[in-house]
Order: C-alpha cells, then structure tokens, then sequence
C-alpha cells in the first residue's frame, strides 16, 4: 500500500496553471525521485503536500486517510517534513539550538512562566539527539555554532531537525545544489540508511545521474502533470532526460576544432586571493578560448571573480603582480570601466546579484549595461532602444515567454538565467565570466547556454567557465585549471582529462604538478 | 489594463478610509457626540467654503512636498526621517535669504528659493554623507539631525534675527512686496501660485524616475544592492543623492511656509509635516501621483479635525487628534482583511464565476 497518494492535484495561479493533474504514489521506505524541468509544477506538488500551498482540488492521501493539508502545521503531526532548497538556519545560534527551535524543551517546574521567559532543557533533547546521529550515521557538532559549519555539515543539521520532530516522510528540494561531489556520496550514504530504517523520502531534483544513483523509482513531471513512474533500475538517463522534456536531446561538447588566437583577453600573475593562503594565483586566458576552473567551492572562485570584476575595490585589500585586461593594465579600475572594456559576468547566484527581481525583462535588461551609449541619451535612458535590446535577446536566446513587461520573478529560473546570459553577451564582451553559467537550470536551458558558449568563442570570446559540474568543464573547456587553496593547483589539456584527474587535483591529492599556467 | 490598475489601487486606501471612519464613529459615539453631525462638521471644515478648501490645501502642499522627500528615500531602501529637520532649516535659508537679499521682487524670490533648496540639500547631505561614508544608521542619525536643526535655528533665529516687536519666537519679517500674494478665490486663504511648487516637484520626480538614468540607479539600489553593485553602480553615492535629493524636495516646503504664508520664519512652524510625509509616502504607494492623493486625504482630515475642536462640546482637541491617528493607522495597513478571509472571498468568487479561461 502506498503511504503517500496524490490523486487529481491541481493548482493554479491567475492565469498560470502549476499543476494540472498531478498523480502520486509513494511506497513505505522507499526513495522516491520527483523529476522534472524548472517550472514542471514539482516544487509546486511538493509545497501542497508539505502544507504550504492549498491545492484547487484533488486528494491528498496519508497512511490509507484523506487528508486535507491546511498549513505546514498539519503536514508536521502527520510526520511529514521537508528540507528547502535553501536553508532555514539561524546563523548566529548553535546546533542544538537551531534544531530544537520551535518547540523548546523547558524545565517542568517553569511551567507556569510564558514561553519566553523559560530556561531551556537541553539535556533531554541532547541525548536524543545523540541517539539519532549514532542510529543514522549523521555526526555533527551540537554545540558548534552553524556559521562555522560546512555546508554538507549544515545540511546534515536540517535533516536532524526533522528527524527529532520524529518526521516520517521527509520532501528534500534540490538537495545536492549546494554540495560539493564529495558531500553528495555522503549525504546519499545517509540517505539510503534512512530508507532502510523506514522513513520515507522523496527527492525533488533535476539531475539524471543522481536520481540514476539514489532512487528506487522516478516520477517526471511536465507542463504541471505527472506524466509516468517509472522504476530506477529499468531506466537509464538518456531516457528520463526523454520522459522529462519530451524529445530527445543531443549534448553539446567541444569538438577542440578552433584555433585559439594568440591574443591574451586576461592575464593574472600572483593575484592573493586570500590573506592567509600559502600561494598565489596566475592565469591567462587567450581570446577565441574556454579556461574552466574546476575546484571545490570556497577555494578562491568568488575572490577570483570579485577581484576582475571589482578590480580597484578589490585590490585595496590584496596584491597582485600583474592584472591585464585586453592589454591594459586595469588594476586601478572600476566596476564600470571593465563592463564598458568588454567584461561580461553571469553570477553564480542570480537572484542576489544578477536581477531586479520585482522589474520587467526590459528594466532588467540594461542592468550592468545603463552607460552603453546605445541605451543613454545624456542623463536619461533610451528605452525605446533597450527594449528593441531586450526583444533581440529574448528572441537569441529563447527566453519564454517572449513578454517584455513581466516581472522577472515570474519567469522560471531556466529562463532568468538566460534573460543574464542574453544580456551580457548583447553587447559583444571580449570576456565572459560564467560563474555556474547553468546552476539550478532545466536541461533545455543547459544545453542552449552550452551551444551558445562555444559559438561565442568560435567568434573570438575568451570564456571563463567556473562550475561545480565537473560534466560541463569537462565538455566545454579548452583548458581546465583546478583552483586549489586560493591558488591554480594543476592545469589540464580540456581533451586529455577526465573526472578521475580532476577529482583528484580537487582535493590536493597530487601535490607537486605544474603551478599556474 | 493600467488604468484599471490604478483604479484598484484606490480601492485599498478608500476602503481604509471608511473602516476608520466607523471605528471613529463608535469612538465619537462614545464621548456623547452624534457621528453624523461630527462628520458633517468635519467635511465643512475640509471643504464646506472656499476658505476651508484653502486651508485644507495649505495643509496638503507640504504633505505632497515632504512625502515625495520620504519616497525618494525609500525607493533607495532609506528611511529619511530627517525631513522635518530639512525643511526647518530650509525654511530659516530662506528667510535669511528673503531679509538680506536684494529687495527687488523677483531677484529676492529667486534667492529665497534658492536657499530654501540649499538649506535642504545641505541638511539632507550630512545625512546622506553619515549614511553613506560613515556607515551610520539613517534613522538615528536623522532623528539627531532633526534635533540640532531645530536647536540651531531657534538659537539662531531668536538670537540674532529676532523681530524686536513681536512677543512671539520669530525671525524680522520680509518685505510685503516679495511675499506672494494669495489667489481671492480662497478668500484670506494663504494659497497663491507657490502651491503650485508642489504637484510640478511630483512631475519632475515623476519623469526623473521613468525616464534618466540616475533615477532608474537609484531605484535599483534600494530593489538589490548586490545586483547594483555587480551593475557597476555605487551604492553609496545613489544613498547619498537620495537623501540629499531628499533634503532639497523638503526644502520647498520652507520657501512656501516662508514667502507664501508667514513671511517669516517661525520657530516651531510645522505641524510635523515631515512626520506625516512618512505616512503620506506610504499610503500614496511611493508613486509622486499617489502621494498628491493622499497628502490631499491627509490635508482634509487634518484640516476637518481641527475644526471640530471649536464646534462640538465634547471634541477637544486632543480627541481629535485621536480621530485622526485612527484613520491614518487604517489607512497605513496593508492589507485589511485577515488572509484567511481573503482566501475564502477568492474561492467563492471562483466558485461563483467559474474558472476564467
């Protein structure tokens, strides 16, 4: 009998339909994947069985009983929990803290005091925490404080949370997106002895080769309906990517057929990316070439792109021997004069630095951009010419829909993400800095942002590709430096390397390679 | 489509406008006056003559001017409370301006105005420069300025420009010449062409927002900064124009008080406008257009209000202050019915009218 059943689920938001007709089954102890492209209706699915949304209609089954899910409240007592894309923890508190949150344990003889005025009673709640970590193999520090843990770490605490308010089916939304690979492999251990002990997990996702790896079975959404379940071990990638987007799908890869000019676009030597690191980092990068930087996060990516992209902020607090950009020396330049030099930058989180969210596709469109003298008119902005701008980019790119006055939020993430890519390439850059160019982005999406970065660099622009997909350096890049300890570890031939290497470069393993380029 | 959207947008204050109402109206009850004979002194008072009609318009230009200096502020994400501190030394600028200048009417008007924008550029600079050089909080330190503004000019004012002949706090008066005179229509009403200052600054403002690119920047730093730092803009100088921008709409307010009503300036002269220009902003949703509507909704309850005081036995004064906060806490939510009801109404609207294409 299945423990989770969703029948006729539907939902809509004015004119937008999330979910037309979603069905569900979901077994007792089993990982169940939940797969689909941005805007499928699964995160939508997935927030009216946790109590968040109130569905237009259908039934909502738990343990054989018609439920009906008003607030996260109801969903809680019947043991469902779930784990957000983003974490809600309290940075400035401790573990124990964090997890007991929401219902404190407090000493008996308070009672009679409000809430807040009760000293907690840790102890209790501590053991049964301890019980809970050695029964699923999830150590974490209790009394560490959450701004000091890893994200795998952080993770881990979420997950304890829900297990001490004894949840029972736990919805973890794009789980992995913040691990690093080596996080993954653990956090799936964990998972798989979570199922064996009988709680029920359903994994909200659209990586293929992870679903592949963790479930038992596989449910795909499309255009807000649950088109088919079917089971892991009878399938194979190639053919959910087909279930999911409905056809089937070439993948883009660097053939190595271009001969990359001579030219440097960038040239870094000794750039301190960190106070405290032991070595510097140097790279160049010629025009007409695709350098990935593969590497564990927080090993000097975001300094890397702070420091060309704020050079003069940047360099206030660090030294650097040379920084060229197109031949000249811009270590005393600002933000505007790169971008108006030709610096272009997806950013690794859109939402934060690359979009004004509550703004139309037009006014998002001349962000970055507001002094290209095709847009100004002295003091003021030619919005005529933006939006011609923004209609070209939308239709180069294939951002749907094609509506230049909707809000940025309301497009999916997919196309956010190709509304940035349109826009800073619009104004042909000589160099790109695509900082996880497809980070939380539907296949269809990835691989229109792929096809494009080679086309880009067959017309002579330099790329820097920095990602956590190993895949995509892998396709894409010419050449691969393994950023390491704030530094340029190990530097790899893109046609003669694989995972393998490059994992190993990753973690440090193989000390004593070439340093820098 | 648009104008139907902004006709919806009236909805929500309107509706606000009549709930307060019948709080009031239990309120009034409950003093032992009759709700309809208060509101009917009340709307007499707003706009029963056409001196009433201009004294409720004198109230609501410098509600226009001080909201629109509150909203740009908070289009930047700032919360300047520093506007009554800007336009009080506006005002002293411009009297100081008016007694020394030149006395030659249109030089002299020229000049006064002049300071006025300078006094609140200048005040509303120091602002923008704590906030945006020195990391300062803008609401303390605005508050703070608000303080030192009106202990400066009062000292000022008082000590070295002090009209010999007058028992009250204020400044030598201008010459009768320069002061501009009121329209006749509102009777001794003080409304002459100066009133006009204040939807022409919405104007400007308006255009400024939808057309240049600094007011696009500045708008984009208070939506996210981070965007806008990755955008190349600086976040600290868009923080400082928008309160020094601020500073200077407020200051308008001190040339009007100044050459359009006393002709001098009066130590205490407002009635806290730039405390209410934070409610007008709200309420007129931040859009120059909305904050001429509501600082006209604020100038008549503002206006009728004080009238009660004199017409009814059991309304003082401060209980008509009462009535007033009441409406404008209505007024200032924003939303006014609980969610879950609101939730219910949807679904049987749906219910009602079938699911639309």
């Amino acid at each position: 009998m299945s423990q989770i059943k969703l029948r006729g689920i539907h939902k809509r938001y004015g004119d937008c339909i999330s979910n037309a007709d979603v069905n569900l089954d979901v077994r007792k102890g089993t990982i169940q994947g939940i797969l689909g492209e941005n805007g499928a209706g699964k995160s939508t699915a997935m927030k009216i069985l946790y109590g968040l949304i109130e569905p237009d209609g259908g039934e909502i089954w738990i343990d054989g009983v018609e439920r009906k899910l008003k607030s996260p409240h109801d969903a809680k007592a019947l043991g469902i929990g779930m784990l957000h894309q983003h974490f809600m923890l309290s940075e400035a508190q401790n573990v124990i803290e964090n997890i007991v949150l929401g219902q404190e344990p407090t000493h008996p003889a308070l009672a009679f005091l409000p809430l807040a005025l009760r000293a907690l009673k840790l102890g209790d709640a501590r053991s049964r925490l301890d019980m809970l970590m050695r029964e699923h193999g999830l150590p974490v520090d209790l009394d560490a404080r959450i701004s000091d843990l890893s994200v795998g770490a952080r993770q881990r605490v979420e997950i304890l949370r829900l297990l001490y308010i004894d949840a029972r089916i736990l919805i973890l939304d794009e789980p992995t997106a913040v691990l690093t690979p080596q996080e993954v492999g653990r956090f799936f251990i964990q998972l798989r002895a979570l199922a064996d002990q009988g709680k029920t997990i359903l994994i909200v996702t659209h990586k293929l080769k992870e679903l592949m790896a963790i479930t038992d079975s596989i449910t795909i959404f499309r255009a807000g309906k649950t088109i088919t379940t079917v089971d892991t071990k009878d399938t194979d990638a190639d053919q959910l990517a087909m279930l999911m987007i409905g056809s089937r799908l070439e993948t883009v890869k660097n053939r190595h057929d271009v001969t990359r000019s001579a030219e440097l676009a960038l040239e870094i030597e000794e750039l301190e990316l960190n106070k405290t690191a032991p070595r510097r980092c140097t790279l160049n990068l010629r025009r007409g070439e695709i350098l990935g930087i593969a590497g564990v996060e927080g090993n000097g990516q975001h300094e890397l792109v702070e420091a060309l992209r704020h050079p003069s902020e940047f360099l206030k607090h660090h030294k650097v021997k040379v920084l060229k950009f197109m031949d000249q020396d811009v270590r005393h330049w600002k933000t505007a004069q790169m971008v108006e030099t030709g610096l272009g930058c997806i950013p690794a989180d859109r939402h934060e630095e690359g979009l004004l969210l509550a703004r139309n596709a037009v006014q998002n469109f001349i962000l970055g951009h507001q002094n290209q003298n095709s847009f100004r008119a002295g003091p003021f902005i030619r919005w005529s010419a933006v939006r011609r701008a923004t209609e070209e980019g939308m239709a180069s790119c294939a951002v749907v829909p094609k509506k230049l006055d909707l809000e940025l939020s309301r497009f999916s993430g997919g196309n956010q993400q190709k509304l940035i890519f349109a826009r800073e390439i619009h104004h042909r850059p000589k160099l790109l800095i695509a900082f996880h160019p497809t980070r939380g982005v539907d296949i269809g999406a990835i691989n229109l942002i792929h096809k494009k970065l080679l086309e880009l660099r067959a017309e002579g622009l330099a790329i820097l590709l920095i990602s956590s997909e190993l895949d995509e350096i892998l396709a894409l890049s010419d050449r691969i430096a393994v950023l390491e300890n704030f530094a340029i570890a190990k530097t790899f031939d893109g046609g003669a390397c694989d995972e393998t290497a490059l994992g190993l470069a990753m973690t440090g393993a193989q000390e004593g390679g070439q340093h820098g380029l | 489509m648009a104008f139907e959207k902004n006709l919806r947008s009236l909805t929500r204050p309107l509706s606000a406008l009549i709930l307060g109402a019948f709080v009031s109206a239990i309120l009034i009850r409950i003093v032992g006056e009759s709700p309809w004979k208060v509101a009917e002194i009340f709307y007499n008072g707003a706009m029963g003559s056409a001196y009433d009609l201009g004294l409720s318009l004198f109230y609501t230009v410098p509600l226009i001017l001080t909201g629109l200096a509150v909203s740009v502020g908070l289009r930047a994400r700032l919360f300047n409370i520093g506007v009554e501190g800007q336009l009080t030394v506006a005002a002293l600028a411009a009297a100081l301006a008016g007694i020394w200048g030149p006395q030659d009417v249109i030089l002299n008007r020229v000049l006064g105005f002049a300071a006025a924008l300078l006094g609140g550029f200048l005040w509303g600079a120091i602002l923008g420069y704590l906030k945006a050089r020195r990391q300062a909080h803008e609401v303390v330190a605005g508050i703070m300025l608000n303080f030192i503004a009106y202990g400066i000019t009062s000292w000022l004012a008082l000590n070295f420009f002090k009209n010999p002949d007058s028992q009250n706090p204020e400044t030598i008066p201008l010459i009768d010449a320069v002061r501009i005179p009121a329209w006749s229509y509102f009777q001794s009403a003080p409304i002459g062409w100066h009133v006009l200052l204040a939807p022409l600054a919405a104007m400007l403002l308006w255009g400024f927002y939808r057309w240049t690119e600094a007011g696009w920047a500045m708008e984009a730093v208070g939506e996210n900064p981070k965007a806008a730092r990755e955008a190349g803009l600086s976040i600290a100088q868009k923080q400082f124009w928008a309160l020094a921008m601020g500073g200077m709409i407020a200051g308008i307010v001190g040339f009007i008080e100044v050459y359009g009503n006393s002709g001098k300036f009066i130590v205490g002269f407002s009635p806290a406008y730039g405390f209410m220009g934070i409610a007008v902003a709200l309420v007129g949703r931040l859009h120059p257009f909305g904050i001429i509507l509501s600082a006209a909704l604020f100038g008549a309850i503002h206006k009728g209000s004080l009238d009660l005081d004199f017409e009814t036995e059991w309304i003082t004064r401060d209980f008509a202050q009462i009535l007033q906060a009441v409406l404008i806490l209505f007024m200032s939510c924003a939303t006014l019915v609980p969610a879950g009801i609101q939730n219910r109404w949807e679904g049987l609207k749906r219910r009602l009218y079938g699911q639309r294409p």
